[in-house]
């Protein structure tokens, strides 16, 4: 007469197999979605994920995600700068991304000079930054104005005015009234059409491949309650590997005693 | 005996933890008045121009590993060192960094600033002094391995490649003719 013991374990064996299966498909996909987003955020920065952006419109909409009104504008011959937040342009391009006050624009012969609030920014007339000067150290205060005489760049800070080297390497203090009328730089509203550009590429600027994922992984992206849900996906997924290991043990138990 | 030890490295180890303070904190450290006063001694020449292009802004993005964001780049060089004053990314935000190179070979590396909220430890001389003597190989990587720190990695990488860059800029003044 055999005694069964089996019975029992195999009920056991049968309930951790239904487990396991009914949990693995409910939480098939938040863990396929934690484990892809998971790998990309792994490798997020040699994949520059935080320096693409999604320009999708209706995602951005879903973000709120929309263009300031131009902090200044300044045009001089046929080349015009403008500051949306922080980000420069000139033209049409975008030039630096951290660029906390525009003070004027110049164009001189081979160089564009933008004033910022103790820099300029130098740049070729095809928008290219050739270097940015950082004259903290010498001016008495914020730069007010950029101007050009001689085809030198004239800057006026804290009371007083400062004149660049033809290379604008430097600026030395303008110690008496020059002898002509510097040519300071004005502000003036943005070409329409220029600024729906500029809108639009601030836009798609705002919204890094990285924090989105970020948001997937989480599941902020759904609000409140998506957190929670990828809580759970995770909860299911500790639940797996332990129904998992049971079952694993059990069968290796099992073949020994055979 | 085993466990005892176990148990007096984890009390260590919380107390470090627990008394631990912020440290060196992101900051402006030094001025670059101040670190070229410091890198000639007083003696500071007049500050030059350096255009990065062609092959040796091939060379800079090679090193970088990303385009180099100017076309032209400031130095101080008196005929034997040169000083640069260079911005790289750590994470997300420029770190600048001055480097001095007397001969062909790294005498100073300085943190000037640090913008970010983690990674600053790069800033203390047990890190910087790795550079000193350092030299770039024709491969242009450094001649010796710098010891990275955990948790600033995105930094010592940025400063370990302006140091290379550094070395680089200043093979192309410094060559005769």
């Amino acid at each position: 007469m055999t005694t069964s013991r089996r019975p029992a374990s195999s009920r056991q064996r049968s309930w951790y197999r239904t487990f396991h299966r009914w949990v693995g498909a409910l939480a098939a996909l938040f863990v396929l979605l934690l484990a892809l987003t998971g790998i990309a955020l792994n490798h997020s920065h040699s994949w520059r994920l935080d320096q693409r952006h999604v320009d999708w419109p209706w995602l951005l909409d879903l973000y709120g995600i929309e263009a300031p009104a131009p902090a200044a504008s300044f045009g001089h011959g046929e080349h015009r700068a403008t500051l949306l937040g922080q980000q420069l342009y000139f033209d049409g391009r975008p030039v630096v991304a951290d660029v906390a006050a525009l003070t004027g624009m110049i164009t001189l012969d081979g160089f564009a000079v933008v004033g910022s609030a103790d820099s300029v920014l130098l740049l070729t007339p095809a928008g290219e930054l050739v270097e940015r000067v950082d004259l903290g150290a010498i001016l008495p205060g914020p730069i007010d104005r950029l101007g050009v005489l001689d085809d030198r760049a004239v800057l006026a800070a804290g009371g007083a005015r400062f004149f660049s080297d033809p290379e604008v390497t430097r600026f030395d203090p303008l110690e008496h009234d020059p002898p002509g009328l510097i040519d300071w730089s004005t502000q003036s509203p943005p070409p329409p059409p220029l600024l729906l550009a500029l809108s639009e590429d601030y836009r798609g600027r705002g919204l890094t491949i990285e924090r989105l994922l970020t948001e997937l992984h989480s599941g902020r992206i759904v609000g409140k309650a998506g957190p929670l849900l990828m809580d759970m996906a995770a909860l299911c997924l500790i639940g797996l590997s332990l129904s998992g290991l049971v079952l694993w043990i059990r069968r290796l138990r099992r073949n020994r005693s055979r | 005996m085993r466990r005892i030890q176990l148990l007096l490295c984890s009390g260590l180890l919380a107390a470090a933890v627990a008394f631990a303070g912020n440290g060196g904190e992101a900051g402006r450290y030094l001025e670059t008045d101040d670190y070229l006063r410091q890198a000639f001694a007083g003696q500071v020449p007049e500050v030059s121009t350096l255009w990065v292009d062609g092959d040796l802004r091939d060379a800079v993005e090679d090193i970088l590993g990303h385009r180099y964001g100017a076309l032209r780049t400031r130095y101080w060089f008196d005929g034997e060192t040169s000083v640069w004053i260079l911005d790289e990314i750590g994470k997300e935000l420029p770190i600048t960094i001055g480097v001095t190179v007397r001969g062909d070979a790294i005498a100073n590396v300085r943190v000037l600033e640090f913008r970010e909220s983690r990674g600053w430890e790069v800033r203390y001389p047990f890190f910087t002094e790795q550079f000193r003597h350092a030299q770039l190989r024709n491969d242009r990587r450094l001649d010796r391995n710098i010891d990275s720190i955990t948790g600033a990695t995105l930094s010592v990488d940025a400063v370990t490649r302006v140091a290379r860059v550094a070395l680089l800029l200043h093979d192309n003044v410094a060559a005769p003719g």
